[in-house]
């Protein structure tokens, strides 16, 4: 349990938009072991959602250092920026960012497309994962049919799907009810003690009883 | 991962139906009218060139050039002889001669084109024989008055070619009537050009008149004051020999008439002929060719504006896909994959319409139209093509899409 997943150090990012600079993270350091559950918290404009960017892969940073299992991220190109996330990350997001067009079991087995599974593979993969999720009877429908507690069980299930060893959420309880909330927690815990890393970035304290750390960020700094 | 990104840009452009189809039809608009031209010019192109070779590389033609020419110029009969006499490498010459008058069938008077021709005429052109025979040498030495017709006027007449042989016919030319037999039914090479080009006409079908055959000996007797010659034509024994054929005839009838160097004659061969069909095909290839090349670049045009407009719909959708592990190029490839298709799709449609059109135009018009593989292929490759350059500037706006500006894009 006590292996380092992530090993930030001095990261700082800064937005351009046109005359105006602003400092999104300053010299942030954070640490993240294999099997946590942790939250990232802070008011909205903390900086939260770009850290979870950054350590996503989503987003470059201007300085510091970011080692991911081992791995330096900052000598990967934007293609092997794509492939390492396709297989070491799970994202969640607030609103869900299912494809409308495609039917639930094409939305999950999606990813498996750009890790370059064959068909019948990824269909068997993603009817396993939606199954762990409880929905494997809704694979025909489409996104537009289903609560929004099911549709953040089916984001959760594509983010499952090519076996990650970090799920990273962002706020992915912002638009739900209390009940959904609760349903949608009980599922990260679960798949946290099946040695799952989750980092869960929110502004909601009832998500904070759920993890085992948090980390709050003010002001672009962490301050734990 | 192709095989995926074709399903996937079917499937996306099938969910905008509407668009995706007027997206296609500036593509399939200009193949299709592409595709129709150039196989009704290949269909003409074939058939003339199909006319032509069947009279022969080694034949040409010697006419009056009636601006100039005076009574005194016409090319008579004795100067057949002494040509036949004189010009080596000479295999057939022959003086046909016309008139024009009426045949009257089912109490209906038929404009007819009665046309004398010797015996070096059908063995020019050894027209297919459908029934009965050819002249024999009696005929045409004693100017007989039978007849050959071709299988159209056959039919319409007589039921049917073998019914016409042995039938009288009475023919009118200025008030002097010959009476005559019809002994044999041909197929004249040319008569298939003749036929389609006035029927292509359309209105003036009434007017078309009915080809009528007998011996120029024939002509001469019955209307003395009535027959024309056409020119002459000759046949040298090679087409390697037609020039120096032509060149020696001209010069020689020239000194018979003595009219040499006033241009009274012209000349033809077929080489030259199929020359200036060749270069007039060549020119309507080339207008062709920047026709369809606006086209498909007006239809590209309309496939870059809806892939552009597109692509901005879709920044979340690909926010999504790169966050979930697609990169550049595999955006890139779905993107420029929808604007394949549908330009492949909109020029196969094309193609389809196009061959479907230039056969109904064939129907209507009565003649064969030709579509060559080339052209087929032409079509396909162009249109790919098209959507490859056109589709290459929305596609990599995609792919260029920062992750997570594309994911904030409301």
């Amino acid at each position: 349990m006590n292996d380092v997943l992530i090993e930030m150090h001095n990261i700082n990012k800064t937005y351009c938009t046109g005359e105006v600079e602003f400092k999104a993270l300053h010299d942030v350091d954070l640490r993240v072991e294999q099997g946590e559950m942790l939250a990232i918290m802070g008011p909205s404009g903390s900086g939260k959602s770009t850290l979870m960017h950054i350590m996503g892969l989503l987003d470059s940073f201007d300085s510091g250092s970011y080692i991911f299992l081992d791995q330096d991220i900052k000598r990967l190109n934007s293609n092997q920026a794509a492939y390492f996330r396709n297989q070491n990350i799970g994202f969640v997001f607030q609103s869900f960012n299912l494809l409308p067009r495609l039917n639930i079991l094409d939305n999950v087995a999606l990813p498996l497309i750009y890790a370059g599974e064959k068909r019948s593979v990824r269909f068997e993969k993603a009817y396993h994962v939606l199954e762990q999720v409880g929905l494997a009877d809704w694979r025909d429908h489409r996104p537009s049919e289903i609560s929004g507690g099911q549709k953040q069980r089916v984001a959760i299930a594509r983010a499952l799907v090519c076996e990650p060893i970090l799920l990273l959420a962002d706020e992915p309880t912002g638009n739900l009810d209390s009940q959904a909330t609760k349903e949608i927690m009980e599922l990260f815990q679960t798949l946290n003690q099946q040695n799952m890393t989750v980092v869960i970035i929110t502004h909601e304290k009832e998500v904070a009883k759920y993890v085992n750390r948090i980390i709050k960020i003010i002001d672009g700094r962490v301050k734990s | 991962m192709i095989f995926e990104s074709i399903k996937m840009a079917f499937f996306s452009l099938k969910s905008n139906k509407i668009r995706s189809i007027l997206t296609m039809i500036g593509i399939t608009v200009g193949v299709a009218a592409v595709i129709t031209i150039v196989s009704m010019g290949s269909g003409v192109q074939e058939l003339i060139l199909g006319e032509f070779e069947q009279l022969g590389a080694s034949s040409s033609t010697i006419s009056l050039n009636f601006n100039k020419a005076t009574d005194s110029d016409r090319i008579n009969q004795e100067d057949i002889s002494a040509l036949r006499l004189q010009i080596q490498n000479l295999k057939y010459i022959s003086r046909p001669v016309y008139a024009i008058g009426n045949y009257e069938a089912k109490h209906e008077d038929h404009l007819i084109f009665l046309m004398g021709v010797d015996s070096d005429f059908l063995k020019m052109y050894s027209p297919e024989l459908v029934a009965g025979r050819f002249f024999t040498p009696v005929e045409y030495e004693d100017g007989l008055p039978s007849i050959i017709i071709d299988p159209i006027v056959a039919n319409r007449f007589f039921g049917s070619a073998e019914r016409a042989i042995g039938q009288e016919v009475e023919t009118q030319v200025d008030h002097q009537i010959l009476k005559g037999k019809i002994v044999g039914v041909i197929n004249y090479p040319g008569g298939d050009l003749m036929n389609s080009m006035m029927t292509s006409g359309g209105m003036m079908t009434d007017e078309i008149p009915l080809f009528f055959y007998t011996t120029a000996k024939t002509i001469q007797h019955y209307f003395p004051n009535n027959n024309s010659a056409m020119g002459i034509m000759l046949m040298a024994k090679s087409p390697n020999f037609i020039d120096q054929v032509n060149t020696q005839a001209i010069k020689l009838i020239e000194f018979r008439h003595d009219n040499a160097g006033l241009g009274i004659y012209n000349s033809r061969n077929m080489a030259d002929m199929l020359q200036q069909i060749e270069k007039i095909m060549n020119i309507v290839t080339i207008v062709i060719s920047v026709i369809a090349a606006i086209s498909l670049v007006v239809g590209g045009i309309g496939v870059m504006n809806i892939m552009l407009v597109s692509v901005t719909e879709r920044y979340r959708e690909i926010g999504i896909r790169k966050a979930i592990g697609a990169t550049m190029n595999d955006i890139l490839i779905q993107f420029l994959t929808e604007a394949i298709f549908l330009t492949t799709f909109g020029g196969f449609c094309g193609l389809v319409a196009g061959v479907l059109l230039s056969r109904m135009v064939s129907a209507i018009l009565n003649f064969r139209v030709v579509l060559s593989l080339r052209w087929i292929a032409i079509a396909i490759i162009f249109s790919t093509l098209t959507g490859l350059i056109f589709g290459i500037a929305p596609a990599r706006k995609a792919a260029k899409l920062s992750p997570i500006d594309a994911l904030r894009y409301e």
